[in-house]
């Protein structure tokens, strides 16, 4: 179902495409190609990775290559692509180290009809706008950090807090309107069918991610509020998860000072897989809710430099249990360096404080370097 | 007093292209029919927000590969830095498909390239505009 949807896709791009070249519309563009091209070195003090051993020091060297292809058809229709490359180099301790190199990935493929910047209409694979950084993905030219905070870095979605990642959607509709004096009202809605619906290549539900994003911005201050629900995750043959999130995220320039930060909230429900038989509730552990927030503040020193600090924190909170787990937090801090308009230079600290007697503090660092083209 | 007017006259030719250099003006494309734009839109378009004319022709948005004076002035009039006004095209290129900035080295490239873009807007210094169109910018040729 996902590689036929896929394919549909590419033929409506590849067919839109196609006409803009044959018929050389008006206002028909050439075919805009751009990207980013990153390299990051990390080092971390501790992690729970089995292979490498808990406690143990542990680094990966990451590439990673985003191309983007888009265009305007006439002057209401326009697409994108975005294809994903990224290889993780490990070195684990001793000689054996290790290579992931990740099959290319069609992060996004859509069409859109936007007859004005007020309301537009877009189909395919759509990056959801759920709080700020859910839309940006992994972008490392938009942001300060190179390691992101908690629930967008991959080693974290196996760590329990993938459900606070809206990912992905199918048909969106958004725009900006412009309510005067600087104000401007962003709204989405968008319905989806995330992964971890599809079991085996096959749709097994008809229900569907539905969610919303509303921000208010002036030209210093964005406040925006994100809820979605229907967020499928399978907790075995017979039962699966259900998560509604709500967030609310904020951006505010003062001078050469920029704040960022989000907060999500996921409430989990537990329920029988569609289709089978055996689900008893009791044996489940429910009302499993998540909470992350970050927070970072960045300073301009001037048009090349930028230093920033900040933390972010996430738990999961039992409903009616008489232990918790223990909350993970995180201090960073670290500079920006642009030597070109094109070209960012980055360095980040991470102090990872401790979270009960079995995770003790540790620190990790990393540096990195991003080419935009 | 010969001498004096000489003086002045030699101080006011030389000061005459500093002023130039620091005359920027906003142009168009000869065939659109705007004429004028608030300094608020033109933040709107410089940071990917407006990307249609209100005749619904896409924006080009065409700008420098450097640092050069016309950039500065522009950019210190709109009151935002330029690195912050690409970070949010450059969201915009990789979120919505904002077709990315026309970039050249000269005011001379970019006036000529409006001048044959439909929907292309920029900003050069007064004395290279070439065949585009020169709007006003809040009821002022030159913006300040």
């Amino acid at each position: 179902m996902k590689s036929y949807f896929r394919i549909v896709c590419f033929f409506f791009v590849f067919f839109f495409a196609g006409l803009n070249i044959l018929t050389a519309q008006e206002e028909s563009d050439k075919v805009n190609v751009y990207g980013i091209a990153t390299a990051d070195y990390r080092l971390y003090g501790n992690n729970n990775d089995p292979a490498v051993g808990n406690g143990a020091v542990s680094n990966t060297f990451n590439i990673q290559f985003n191309l983007f292809l888009s265009g305007n058809i006439g002057s209401e229709w326009k697409y994108l692509a975005e294809l994903w490359v990224q290889n993780d180099f490990r070195f684990q301790q001793g000689i054996n180290s290790l290579i992931d190199y990740s099959q290319p990935l069609l992060h996004q493929l859509w069409i859109e009809w936007r007859p004005s910047d007020a309301f537009g209409l877009r189909f395919g694979q759509i990056l959801l706008p759920f709080a700020s950084f859910n839309n940006i993905h992994s972008r490392p030219n938009l942001y300060w950090f190179i390691d992101r905070p908690m629930p967008y870095e991959e080693p974290a979605t196996v760590d329990g807090i993938g459900p606070l990642r809206a990912e992905f959607g199918n048909l969106s509709a958004s725009g900006t309107l412009r309510l005067g004096d600087g104000l401007k009202l962003d709204y989405a809605g968008y319905v989806g069918n995330t992964d971890r619906r599809i079991l085996n290549g096959l749709d097994l539900s008809s229900a569907k991610t539905l969610g919303t994003r509303i921000a208010i911005r002036t030209e210093n201050i964005t406040l925006g509020a994100s809820a979605a629900t229907n967020l499928i995750e399978e907790l075995d043959s017979v039962a699966q998860a259900n998560y509604t999130l709500l967030a609310g995220d904020v951006k505010a320039e003062f001078g050469n000072f920029t704040l960022i930060g989000e907060f999500i909230q996921s409430l989990e429900n537990i329920e029988a897989l569609p289709r089978t038989t055996g689900f008893n509730p009791r044996n489940y552990q429910s009302g499993i809710n998540y909470q992350f927030a970050y927070a970072s503040l960045g300073y301009n020193f001037d048009e090349k430099w930028l230093g920033f600090a900040g933390f972010d924190y996430y738990r999961t909170n039992l409903t009616g249990a008489r232990f918790q787990a223990n909350p993970a937090t995180r201090i960073t801090a670290g500079l920006n360096f642009r030597p070109a308009d094109k070209v960012l230079l980055k360095a980040q600290g991470i102090y990872n404080l401790a979270s009960g007697a079995e995770n003790p503090a540790y620190f990790s660092g990393a540096v990195g370097c991003v080419v935009s083209f | 007093m010969n001498v004096k007017f000489l003086i002045v006259l030699v101080f006011s030719l030389l000061a005459m292209p500093l002023s130039l250099s620091a005359q920027v003006v906003v142009i168009v494309n000869k065939a659109n029919t705007i004429s004028s734009i608030s300094t608020a839109d033109l933040k709107n378009i410089f940071t990917g927000d407006m990307t249609k004319f209100a005749s619904g022709t896409n924006i080009t948005i065409v700008t420098y590969k450097s640092d050069t004076e016309s950039r500065k002035k522009f950019y210190a009039a709109l009151g935002k830095k330029y690195t912050e006004c690409q970070a949010a095209i450059l969201k915009r290129m990789m979120n919505d498909g904002l077709k990315p900035p026309a970039a050249f080295e000269s005011d001379d490239d970019v006036a000529a390239y409006v001048a044959k873009t439909p929907g292309a807007i920029g900003f050069v210094n007064v004395a290279n505009v070439g065949a585009a169109k020169v709007i006003t910018v809040d009821g002022k040729k030159q913006i300040d």
